[in-house]
């Protein structure tokens, strides 16, 4: 398995640059990810990988080789597409065993051989019962086990997934992801796996690179992504339900953060306050999760800034609280769906120091 | 007010085949002011269910009544219904705002009072930027949004959405939901909504139906189908991730009673009282469910059991975590708060209640209670 390293790829079409100066080194066997909304350049970053758009400059090396020139059948890389692109005419098996079949490796192996290798793939992803079907037999998610199988049977050194699971159901999508891992341990394959879902890249990339508008935004484990996204389109992307953003100065006479659109004032330790007055600005925008944001229904010492319940939401595992404080939206979220909230109820509301994101106004980087 | 009540309901389609029910003896209330899902698998009846009460679908056999009137053959404009379709049907010969204010026209309100609602309703989906626009030059997601805001424009007294937002982007979808919601806070509205999507129906319905194979299986709040589901199609569908289901062999030892799962060394220690009812219906067989989210890595009470797994996935959620373990042959999963020290392939001493353990049985899949 090669590493892969991208030296300043840029890719345009016409006046639209779809990928900007892209540099990065993925290691021998790693599991990357490409996290970012649709447009972003993930896609255009598979295929300039593949082979199938060449970039505008830029080099790209497996291990030590500059592959530019080289063509897609000697890349020795499978790509499996959105939409899955099953040939319509051919079974199961033959969809799989298409590669083998490819004029490029004409000859190369015997029917016996091709069997083998069909039935066993089938049935590592579960579809040795499916190998007569035509793809329109297929549901979304046996279509998309057909399609992983297609690209793993020729071994190859470098697999590409594009959104393998955006076009399946909900259900189906996270017991896909699961499999997913098992898979992962199987083939230990150098992977780049594409999607707009941050779960799905959290739960899987041994690194995940935050892509928007054809720039790297942040390149990270899945911890340091979600804790400590580098600025706030990262920040808003990961983490759901969305992060709550809002305005902060210091107030210099008592060492408060004071939050103009909902007209209240919190202490922080005084760490914090060193970091923020080192970092120079008055003005910075705060990012809160729902999840670290804590409150109570009595008012205390700690909980003192008060807001007003709205609309809750009960979902398996958690309680959305939407919260008014003066006329700042606040999201909240809780692990217990059971709690009882009534609209209009008064709320206590306590920031979390520590887990509070810091970003600068202006660049809309983060502080920390 | 508005109070729909199906008693005994019907529908066949007659096919080539012969007769296909997709309505199955179907006795289903809407309380006045009451939000219900009505959630399935497709093909399961649910949105027959809501073409009948709206009156474009007769009913073949039983009654409908809607504010206690036998409505079965009252005609569709008579029953002051709004229903937004699945796949839209909007008029694309014209613009955004003029399919919303068709109907409105139609009752002949005043110009002002149109504007007004068509006004409000668009800010609130945010479609107020494309009013102008032709719907075929809308996406998917934007067209779904003019749907719903068609039947949301008219302040009807019983709305009837057909999943009204499974089209529209994930991030805006949990937005929608709340306004849908804060709509029948408001005007008390009633709404049925039909939805495959059991996050969806948690997060709409008070209460919420699940239907499958043409039959109602069950109706209830959240806690009592999360925490009470009468068989294991319903303790199947509710739930993310799904329930862990284990078969497992009763068995008796020192006055207490044992599910030991087959192929595995996890033995759950059942209650008392549940213990009794086995004996009683003598079975040597159950189906146990349990929860991803009611078993813990950390023990909460002292009157919890406990169970050993090994890790062999670790699924970081940001949120949460997802961990799949394994003992013996079973696989199960445990959903659980964020905890780095957790590694691969370690042992782990797992927690959980008795009261949570809900048991099935094996033939009939039906929930045993005691």
């Amino acid at each position: 398995m090669p590493k892969i390293s991208l030296k300043n790829i840029t890719k345009k079409f016409g006046k639209v640059i779809a990928l900007n100066d892209l540099k990065i080194d993925i290691k021998d066997g790693e599991f990357f990810v490409i996290l970012g909304p649709s447009g972003a350049g993930k896609t255009t970053f598979l295929k300039v990988l593949a082979g199938l758009e060449s970039p505008e400059s830029g080099e790209i090396y497996f291990d030590e080789d500059l592959i530019n020139n080289i063509p897609t059948p000697k890349r020795d890389v499978a790509l499996t597409f959105e939409n899955y692109s099953l040939y319509p005419n051919f079974t199961v098996f033959g969809n799989i065993a298409s590669p083998l079949k490819s004029p490029a490796n004409k000859g190369k192996y015997d029917s016996g051989k091709i069997r083998e290798r069909v039935y066993n793939i089938a049935k590592m992803l579960n579809i040795d019962q499916l190998l007569d079907r035509l793809p329109s037999e297929l549901s979304g998610g046996q279509k998309q086990r057909v399609a992983l199988g297609r690209a793993l049977i020729k071994e190859p050194k470098i697999l590409l997934l594009d959104e393998p699971l955006a076009h399946v159901d909900a259900k189906i999508r996270n017991q896909l992801r699961t499999e997913f891992h098992f898979l992962k341990e199987k083939f230990k394959t150098t992977t780049i796996y594409t999607s707009h879902d941050y779960k799905e890249a959290i739960s899987l990339g041994d690194r995940i690179m935050f892509l928007d508008k054809g720039k790297i935004q942040q390149i990270g484990s899945p911890e340091e992504v979600y804790n400590f996204p580098k600025n706030i389109v990262v920040a808003k992307n990961v983490g759901w339900p969305d992060i709550n953003l809002f305005k902060c100065y210091i107030k210099p006479e008592n060492n408060n953060l004071y939050c103009p659109e909902g007209d209240f004032a919190f202490n922080v330790s005084g760490k914090i306050l060193k970091l923020l007055k080192k970092y120079g600005e008055m003005e910075y925008i705060i990012g809160a999760r729902p999840h670290n944001i804590s409150f109570s229904e009595e008012h205390s010492d700690k909980y003192n800034i008060e807001a007003v319940c709205g609309v809750t939401e009960a979902l398996d595992n958690q309680l959305i609280i939407n919260v008014k404080i003066k006329n700042m939206d606040l999201i909240l979220s809780i692990d217990n769906p059971d709690l009882y909230l009534r609209k209009d109820q008064k709320l206590w509301i306590h920031f979390n120091d520590q887990s509070l994101m810091f970003f600068d106004k202006k660049t809309s980087k983060n502080v920390k | 007010m508005a109070l729909v009540s199906l008693k005994n309901v019907y529908k066949y389609y007659r096919s080539k085949k012969g007769k296909v029910e997709a309505v199955k003896n179907l006795n289903l209330e809407v309380r006045d002011k009451e939000t219900v899902a009505l959630l399935g698998p497709s093909g399961c009846g649910k949105t027959t269910t809501l073409r009948i009460i709206a009156g474009i679908e007769e009913i073949s056999r039983g009654e409908l009544y809607i504010d206690n009137i036998l409505s079965n053959n009252l005609a569709p404009a008579q029953r002051n219904t709004a229903l937004a379709f699945e796949d839209y049907a909007l008029y694309f010969h014209l613009t955004v705002r003029e399919n919303m204010e068709l109907c409105l026209r139609a009752k002949k309100l005043k110009p002002d009072l149109i504007k007004k609602k068509v006004k409000d309703v668009s800010e609130m989906l945010g479609i107020e930027d494309i009013l102008d626009l032709r719907t075929t030059a809308l996406s998917g997601g934007q067209q779904q949004r003019v749907s719903l805001a068609r039947a949301l424009v008219r302040d009807p007294s019983i709305f009837l959405l057909d999943e009204p937002i499974s089209h529209i982007e994930i991030e805006r979808r949990y937005q929608i939901l709340a306004r849908i919601k804060e709509i029948n806070y408001e005007f008390g509205t009633t709404i049925l909504y039909v939805t495959h999507n059991q996050a969806e129906a948690i997060a709409v319905g008070k209460r919420i139906g699940v239907m499958n194979f043409a039959e109602l299986q069950q109706i209830g709040t959240r806690d009592e189908i999360f925490n009470n589901p009468v068989n294991i199609f319903v303790a199947s569908f509710v739930g993310q991730p799904p329930i862990n289901l284990m078969k497992c062999k009763v068995i008796s030892e020192k006055g207490a009673t044992n599910l030991k799962v087959k192929n595995s060394s996890l033995k759950f220690i059942t209650e008392a009282k549940i213990g009794k009812e086995l004996h009683k219906l003598n079975l040597e067989e159950v189906i146990l469910g349990l929860r991803p989210q009611n078993i813990y890595i950390r023990k909460v009470s002292d009157k919890q059991k406990s169970i050993k797994g090994k890790i062999e996935i670790i699924e970081f959620l940001g949120e949460d975590m997802h961990l799949v373990l394994r003992g013996g042959d079973c696989k199960f999963s445990v959903y659980c708060s964020v905890d780095m020290r957790l590694k691969k392939d370690k042992e782990l001493e797992l927690f959980y209640d008795q009261s949570k353990l809900h048991l099935f049985h094996p033939k009939t899949e039906k929930a045993i209670n005691a």
